[in-house]
């Protein structure tokens, strides 16, 4: 698994299909590993259940994290994440359907990077993937994979 | 009936007369309070006067009286002793021999005749007082002419008659003897039985036939009156003269007395007249304070009047609004009690509301979540379809494959228009003031950005104000002049306007364009959710604008109504 890999956190598979294919189209070639529920998701950052001995060195560059998730939502991640030193430098990218002022407020609260809504015109959606692309794969620099304490 | 009363004129007369009497007592009582001592003195002198004359008339009557009993007892006790000298010595010494004689001191065993004894007797006694002398007078010749006179005068006459006439009683009066007053006084002397017999025998008897009781002679006494008059005159003087001093005496201390009570009085008067002074001043002070209370109580009166008509007027105006208060107190009650079951109607329905509220929010997030999802799905897949398999599709494949997409677009537009219009429904309303020309020309730079080719004349009023919140007016304003844009598209001189006039008294902003215009027979529909006036191959739209603008401008407590006229533009007026 290389360092520069994407965390997509996706319950829909029409979602995770579309996502991928516009990932693909805009030639963005890093490994993306899908959790399908939060608590996977979680599973997968802290080396637990599913992903126990997992190699807690290597994080994703960037996680896609859509909000309304089964057993744990996206928000209830995001506020973990933010909880454990391990992971609060990750960048989290908000993307989901709603624009709800509420999720928007409360994403940020909780310490989103960034909050993009799913467009339902592909074209649209394409376009947005391919910039968060460029800018958090390329262009951001992500902090230190070890932070010293 | 008989009328006793006087007649009116009489009676006046004697008032008057009666008013008169007790005037000038009135007078004399003050004359005499004036000249208390001169009156006085006068009137003692007066007194004086009328006792002296009282007293000197007495004197007169008490001298006349003192003669008179003098006279009366001499001749009375002559007579007496005439009488006893006859019976006891003449006839006793007769009867031995003895004679009585004219001439008894020259013969032998001759004694004196009774008369002569008597006369010289007589005047023995009376001998050395000056005036005083008796005398024997008869109308018979008897001898001793010289001892018994003949009646010379008128008085000797008259008392010879009247005392023939009345023997027993003396004859007597007072008249000028010698110039001296004096008193003449008679007594008869009448022959007894013894005087009879010898007078009858006597040789010298000039009468033979006396008679018992037969008036023989008269005894006269001259009396004058003048010595026991100075004598008695002397002692009045001597007493009026002495009375006279004590009186001045009297009225000396008496007018000292009055003097020194004139003087007093004289004292008391100025005293008084001072008194009198201050009281008179004293006095026209109290009138003044008199005065002043009055004035002060007139004041307090006015002032009371005027505090009780006050009371009054307060007192009533009090009860009415008592009165007043009482009905509105039971108006509050009812309308709280009223307001009460309305608060908990509220409670509740705030309750309701808020539950529906959320219900709403819930309804409208899973909305915004899920009901995209899918429309994404389709849109996505078909866009693959086109990419992927565009060589496999004929041209109406395509043309369908276009169609699912732009019908997923479309909507996702609706769902995003709801979820829009529901946000704005329940969204809390932040007030400030902002530039609403400001607003208007930024959306129509944003409109021009857009749609580059459209040249549309915008005339915006300047410096317009408004109080509200400026999100959502930006959305109203974003509707509206969206709206305008969109149906002054196929006007070849497009025009819009944003201005303000006034309605009601309240500033009502409009926008207005020269577009496509409406019906106004459907005006009513222009707010309604999901309305639409036109085609939407015509103008494109999911209905949702107009009642957006609707339902802000409603929160804001505003209105908004339209003007309109096919092809001939919309003229849409809100007031906030």
């Amino acid at each position: 698994m290389t360092s520069k890999h994407i965390l997509l956190v996706e319950d829909h598979p029409d979602d995770e299909e579309l996502t991928m294919r516009a990932l693909k189209k805009n030639n963005i070639m890093n490994e993306v590993v899908v959790a399908r529920d939060g608590v996977e998701a979680l599973e997968y950052l802290f080396g637990t259940g599913a992903h126990a001995g997992r190699d807690l060195n290597v994080m994703p560059q960037i996680i896609l994290l859509d909000l309304k998730l089964p057993k744990i939502d996206g928000l209830e991640v995001l506020r973990r994440l933010r909880a454990d030193d391990r992971t609060k430098f990750l960048p989290v990218v908000v993307l989901t359907s709603s624009k709800e002022e509420q999720d928007i407020v409360k994403s940020y609260q909780l310490g989103a990077n960034s909050y993009v809504r799913k467009p339902v015109d592909f074209q649209e959606f394409s376009q947005a993937v391919q910039n968060l692309g460029l800018y958090w794969l390329i262009l951001n620099e992500s902090a230190p994979e070890r932070v010293p304490v | 009936m008989l009328d006793l009363t006087l007649p009116k004129g009489a009676q006046v007369q004697a008032l008057g007369l009666w008013k008169k009497c007790v005037e000038k007592i009135v007078e004399g009582l003050e004359l005499l309070h004036q000249y208390t001592v001169s009156v006085l003195t006068l009137l003692f002198g007066l007194c004086l006067l009328v006792i002296f004359l009282h007293i000197s008339q007495l004197k007169t009557k008490m001298v006349e009286t003192i003669a008179l009993r003098g006279a009366d007892t001499y001749t009375r006790e002559l007579g007496e002793m005439q009488e006893w000298y006859a019976t006891e010595v003449v006839q006793r010494l007769h009867a031995q021999g003895s004679k009585a004689s004219e001439a008894y001191g020259e013969a032998e065993g001759t004694i004196p005749l009774p008369f002569l004894l008597s006369f010289n007797l007589g005047g023995q006694l009376l001998s050395g007082r000056s005036g005083e002398h008796v005398r024997l007078l008869s109308v018979y010749p008897f001898p001793r002419a010289g001892a018994f006179g003949q009646l010379t005068d008128p008085f000797q006459r008259e008392a010879w008659e009247i005392l023939n006439q009345h023997p027993e009683q003396p004859f007597y009066r007072v008249e000028q003897v010698d110039g001296r007053q004096s008193l003449r006084f008679a007594m008869a002397g009448r022959m007894q039985q013894e005087c009879v017999n010898c007078h009858n025998e006597h040789t010298d008897s000039p009468k033979r036939n006396w008679q018992v009781g037969q008036v023989g002679g008269i005894v006269e006494i001259v009396y004058p009156l003048n010595s026991l008059e100075n004598m008695t005159g002397m002692t009045i003087r001597d007493s009026f003269g002495m009375l006279g001093v004590l009186v001045m005496l009297w009225m000396g201390g008496f007018g000292l007395v009055v003097l020194k009570l004139r003087r007093i009085s004289g004292e008391l008067e100025s005293r008084v007249r001072h008194r009198t002074v201050d009281l008179r001043e004293s006095n026209r002070q109290l009138e003044l304070e008199i005065y002043e209370r009055q004035l002060a109580e007139e004041t307090l009166r006015q002032a009371r009047d005027n505090l009780e008509k006050r009371v009054q007027e307060r007192t009533g105006k009090l009860a009415a609004s008592n009165a007043e208060l009482i009905r509105e107190v039971a108006e509050r009650k009812r309308a709280e009690d009223d307001s009460r079951t309305l608060n908990s109607q509220l409670v509740q329905r705030s309750a309701q509301l808020e539950a529906s509220n959320k219900e709403l929010e819930a309804f409208s997030y899973s909305v915004s979540h899920d009901l995209r999802a899918p429309l994404r799905g389709i849109d996505g897949f078909a866009q693959a379809i086109l990419e992927d398999y565009d060589e496999k599709l004929d041209d109406s494949g395509r043309s369908y494959l276009h169609r699912v997409r732009a019908a997923s677009q479309r909507m996702s537009q609706l769902i995003d228009a709801m979820l829009n219009l529901a946000r704005l429904t329940r969204a809390e309303i932040r007030t400030q003031t902002f530039d609403v020309s400001a607003v208007v020309r930024s959306i129509l730079d944003d409109l021009q950005k857009v749609d580059k080719e459209r040249k549309v004349e915008c005339v915006v009023a300047n410096n317009l104000f408004a109080t509200a919140d400026p999100q959502l007016i930006r959305a109203v304003l974003e509707n509206l002049l969206g709206n305008a844009w969109k149906f002054t598209q196929q006007q070849p001189k497009a025009r819009i306007e944003f201005g303000h006039e006034q309605y009601k008294g309240q500033p009502a902003y409009f926008v207005k364009d020269n577009g496509a215009g409406f019906d106004m027979t459907y005006s009513h529909k222009l707010f309604g959710t999901f309305q639409r006036l036109h085609a939407y191959t015509e103008f494109p739209g999911v209905g949702v604008g107009l009642a957006t603008v609707h339902r802000i401008i409603q929160r804001h407590g505003g209105q908004i109504w339209a003007e309109g006229a096919v092809n001939e533009g919309a003229t849409f007026h809100f007031t906030l």
